[in-house]
């Protein structure tokens, strides 16, 4: 027998020599949870120090250090043998079964030995003989110890089938939020740790019939059989995961956000349950995150009209729905127009005009700005060829389109060729928040294209997150003001004092300085009293057809400057 | 590292249901299990309950304390954890215990303070953990001399 015999003659009698020849882990306990022994098995497992090391250890830091049991069930463990220490109740009422991954459960049973001595069993149960072991492989999530895809999709696919009216499967669906930055602080090993500590925590607040799954990276799953209550689960999981955790010596801290569907009513095949907890995730995310939704119908709506808006944006670029309009800048000194901001618009046999606020978002998310970007640079040339000289086109251009410079520099200089528009009439406008995601790939290519002739503006100024010393390394040749600071204007004293201080900031660094939104002679008056160079706006005109442009320029503009 | 001493103090707010006696029941409940747990893990700490807020102090190997601190926020009778400090220490400052108690009687002497305290500790101004320290650590040394050890 073991080394570990802290008193030969009273355990041998008590256990004879069985103990040692079982075939799963059994250890002797004393009061203080202190291994006195180890079977064989339990040696294998457990790996406990050596009796010289320590004759006596703690059964907290054997289980600890075995490593292969996690943290929630290792504490579990250590709590029944505490109740059954503690003898609160008859010997055996602590037994208890504890879920390690799909198929593999540890039974436990702790009964007194007497002498002080209490005897504890972990027994390993896993599903089916070899053959399942194979198929537990394939829906075992590694890292965790809870089921995959595979695994969740084929529990609740069974759960759908019985067909029993009182049994309504609910499945909650999370992810962590802001998980991709926490994984970039903490590292891949730490970001790991992470997602255990939240299994961990996910097993603790569930009941051991309900089924547990990592769906992929930090998205989970679980499977209530009777989701009558979900909605009190789904609270509670809010609650708990989007607790603090201490990962690796650092306090880290997520919320998660989470979708819920419920059978029959949310959907009755595993895909559309799923399908519709994401859609209900999605809800939650875009409510600010650690929250959840319960899906409702409402939200297969919305997801059925974003992909409809989705299919006809694809079509309108190539059935000629895209057309541009045209607002004119006008130079505050010379009350004459200088150029034209080239916007798009779509007009939807149907939908009728939607305007660029609602398509625009939805092009770059699906990864057609950069097509309505060539084509709007290539149009907005042609149609400023026929403008009288020295009239400029302002074009925008999205944060998509600098992320492939190649192709965009190439796009600039096949417009301007094309067209035989000279490239000192082009102007470029480029929002801050474009610059910020790889500025030293956009300053190399806007130098570039400032190297050409085109101009180049900064866009929505104030807006983002822009750096003073951004304004003097980039080839900006003018700065507009964004349009929130003019309508401010009115009353606002601090707004004043703004754009006073981006206009004086552009004269210095030699820029033209135009206000956005200028839609009163009032306004005009207070932005040209601080210092701006040129206006854009309402009052000037709204965005018109290229086809008026002819007739604007035939316009007085001094009377709207002056009323 | 992990083998490192370090110190966790936190503080939340009670959320056991029923009344004060309920909670002064629960709350003994509590401290035994957590010391019994304590002595297993080698954790050593305080725990204060004072103004419907809990304080807890833990010193102990980072891996046993990041243990423990699952369980303790898996525990629904209190919420708003607010972790003020899990930093690597030279020494302990409740060597010897298991987990005090530090409940009203205790820190009678010392109301005032524990409220201004908790107010800078819940809203994690610099410094609170310092001074959550102190506090727990006078209150702690006046129970020592009451006691006469």
């Amino acid at each position: 027998m073991s080394a570990l015999l802290d008193d030969p003659d009273t355990i041998a009698s008590l256990t004879g020599g069985a103990l040692e020849q079982l075939p799963y882990p059994v250890v002797i306990l004393d009061r203080d949870l202190r291994l006195r022994l180890a079977n064989a098995e339990a040696r294998e497992r457990l790996k406990p120090p050596s009796a010289e090391e320590d004759p006596c250890p703690p059964f907290a830091s054997v289980l600890a250090r075995s490593g292969r049991i996690p943290a929630d069930v290792r504490l579990r463990i250590l709590s029944c043998c505490g109740a059954e220490v503690r003898g609160r109740n008859a010997p055996g009422k602590h037994d208890a079964v504890f879920a390690m991954s799909p198929g593999h459960t540890i039974a436990l049973y702790a009964r007194p030995l007497g002498h002080d001595r209490w005897m504890v069993v972990l027994e390993d149960r896993r599903r089916g003989a070899d053959s399942g072991m194979a198929a537990e492989e394939n829906q075992c999530d590694t890292l965790t110890g809870i089921g995959n895809r595979r695994y969740f999709e084929e529990q609740l696919a069974g759960a759908l089938r019985e067909d029993d009216p009182d049994r309504q499967p609910a499945i909650l669906v999370f992810d962590l939020d802001r998980f991709r930055a926490i994984n970039d602080l903490l590292g891949r090993s730490g970001g790991d740790a992470l997602l255990r500590a939240v299994v961990g925590r996910l097993r603790r607040a569930t009941r051991d019939a309900d089924q547990l799954a990592r769906l992929e990276g930090d998205q989970f799953a679980v499977l209530q059989l009777n989701g009558h209550a979900a909605d009190n689960l789904a609270a509670r999981l809010v609650d708990l995961l989007s607790r603090p955790y201490l990962v690796r010596g650092e306090v880290v801290t997520v919320g998660i956000s989470l979708g819920v569907a419920r059978a029959p009513g949310d959907g009755d095949s595993a895909a559309a349950l799923l399908h519709h907890a994401d859609l209900a995730l999605r809800e939650a995310k875009e409510a600010g995150g650690q929250t959840w939704r319960r899906f409702g119908q409402s939200m297969a709506d919305r997801a059925r009209s974003r992909l409809d808006l989705e299919s006809d944006l694809r079509k309108a670029l190539v059935l000629g729905q895209l057309t541009l309009a045209y607002q004119p800048k006008v130079n505050l000194r010379t009350q004459t127009v200088t150029g034209f901001e080239a916007l798009a618009r779509w007009s939807h046999p149907k939908r009728g005009l939607v305007p660029p606020g609602l398509f625009i978002p939805v092009a770059e998310d699906i990864g057609l700005i950069a097509p309505i970007g060539d084509w709007a640079l290539r149009a907005a040339c042609e149609d400023a060829t026929a403008w009288p000289e020295p009239l400029s086109v302002a074009v925008n251009v999205s944060a998509r389109q600098l992320d492939d410079g190649r192709h965009f520099l190439a796009q600039v200089v096949a417009s301007l060729r094309e067209s035989g528009l000279p490239a000192r009439r082009l102007e470029l406008e480029i929002t801050e928040s474009a610059l910020t995601r790889r500025p030293d790939e956009a300053r190399s290519l806007l130098r570039e294209l400032h190297a050409l002739g085109v101009r180049i503006s900064m866009d929505d100024f104030g807006t983002g997150y822009s750096s003073l010393s951004q304004l003097r390394t980039f080839p900006f040749d003018s700065i507009k003001i964004d349009r929130s600071f003019v309508s401010a204007l009115d009353g606002d004293n601090d707004a004043a004092a703004l754009v006073r201080a981006i206009a004086t900031l552009g004269a210095g660094l030699g820029m033209a300085v135009i206000a956005e939104g200028v839609e009163t002679s009032g306004q005009a008056r207070m932005v040209a009293a601080d210092g701006c160079t040129e206006i854009q706006g309402y009052l000037i005109s709204k965005p018109i057809p290229a086809a008026e442009i002819r007739a604007l320029l035939a316009r007085d503009l001094s009377v709207a400057l002056a009323s | 590292m992990p083998k490192t001493l370090r110190r966790l103090i936190y503080c939340s707010r009670n959320a056991i249901p029923g009344d004060a006696v309920a909670a002064e029941r629960t709350i003994q409940d509590i401290v035994l299990a957590s010391r019994r747990h304590n002595r297993v893990a080698g954790l050593t700490g305080a725990l204060m309950f004072t103004h419907g807020c809990f304080v807890q102090a833990l010193e102990g190997p980072r891996d046993a304390l990041e243990d423990v601190f699952e369980r303790i926020q898996c525990d629904e009778r209190h919420r708003d954890v607010t972790v003020l400090t899990f930093e690597p220490v030279a020494e302990r400052a409740f060597s010897g215990w298991d987990m005090e108690y530090l409940g009203d009687a205790e820190t009678a002497g010392s109301q005032a303070a524990a409220a201004a305290t908790l107010n800078g500790a819940f809203r994690q101004e610099a410094r609170s953990a310092d001074s959550v320290l102190a506090l727990m650590r006078g209150v702690v040394a006046r129970e020592k001399v009451w006691a006469g050890v």
